[in-house]
């Protein structure tokens, strides 16, 4: 073994390891708790689409439309739209609750058939 | 110590013992020492440094660590507290779905299931007498049977506990409005809240 040092690339190749290694574990990390959040995000837009659901099973047939995207009352980061098949009976209804996430957006739909009898 | 000849206290024949092997590798040039590789030690200034690395990174380390372990325990009261709200909500929602009869008032649902059984869903805590006054934090929500039809009494405390740690009314809302039910309750623990909120409209009415 000599008794030469370390020269600077051999020290910018460990750095360069070292960070590459330490960006993948922190990025594992994030992902982690952005995978959390999206569950529990899920969760509630499945709620809020069986309280959508349910209000329509309160409303006359008739009266069932297309309702274009809107942010919810009690959870302003969650939107619901209703898409309906009109002239149709039974009638095929799809509510879509969606909300954001990191690089784009996600959503849950909820599909049931209401009947004019 | 012999300023004059040895690098470091090692190169001092008085340590070393006046070893030739060491005496023949000992250089001498201008009046000082190089040092043999075997004789060398840490000057204070490397020692300082590497020390003062260590410390650094061991600090680093355990910030990491911590924030990791902080996320970890607050994922987990999350996850604990999103399985028994969502449990929770489904069994109302099921029963309120197939009530034949049900009434909201002061965030208390009570309703009827086939001919004549009624049940009341209501919140609880130990501090708070019935009729709540909601001056607590956290209750406890439980479902019991009622005796003398949907307006009847039942026995404070008592009953199948359906879910703890839920924040008190105006935060959480058990009402009606026409046919609809609204539940909606928030629980708390260990500074961690969730929210769930659902409405049912009885099929049977």
């Amino acid at each position: 073994m000599g008794r030469r040092g370390v020269s600077l690339l051999e020290v910018l190749i460990a750095l360069i390891i070292l960070t590459v290694g330490t960006f993948a574990i922190s990025q594992a990390f994030s992902s982690g708790l952005l995978a959390s959040a999206d569950v529990e995000n899920v969760d509630l837009a499945l709620n809020i689409a069986q309280a959508k659901m349910e209000q329509i099973k309160n409303t006359s047939f008739a009266s069932l439309v297309d309702i274009s995207p809107t942010a919810d009352a009690n959870f302003p980061d969650f939107t619901v739209a209703l898409n309906v098949a009109e002239s149709q009976n039974p009638m095929r209804l799809d509510v879509t609750v969606a909300w954001n996430v990191k690089g784009g957006q996600a959503n849950v739909t909820l599909t049931s058939l209401v009947t004019n009898y | 110590m012999q300023g004059k000849k040895g690098f470091t206290p090692l190169e001092s024949p008085a340590i070393y013992g006046g070893d030739e092997r060491c005496e023949s590798l000992i250089p001498y040039r201008k009046g000082r020492v190089k040092a043999p590789f075997f004789l060398t030690g840490f000057t204070l200034i490397e020692l300082s440094i590497s020390v003062s690395m260590f410390i650094i990174i061991m600090l680093v380390a355990a910030y990491v660590f911590r924030s990791v372990l902080i996320s970890w325990s607050s994922q987990e009261t999350r996850t604990g507290l999103a399985i028994g709200l969502d449990r929770a909500v489904e069994e109302m929602s099921r029963d309120l779905r197939k009530a034949r009869a049900v009434q909201a008032v002061n965030d208390e649902i009570r309703f009827r299931q086939g001919v004549s059984s009624y049940y009341i869903y209501y919140f609880y805590n130990p501090n708070d007498a019935y009729p709540l006054a909601f001056s607590q934090g956290l209750y406890q929500l439980k479902k019991e049977a009622l005796s003398g039809g949907i307006d009847g009494n039942f026995t404070y405390g008592a009953g199948q506990p359906i879910l703890n740690d839920v924040l008190a009314p105006v935060t959480s809302d058990l009402s009606m409005s026409g046919n609809l039910t609204t539940i909606d309750v928030s629980v708390r623990r260990h500074d961690e809240t969730i929210r769930a909120r659902t409405q049912v409209r009885p099929r049977n009415f």
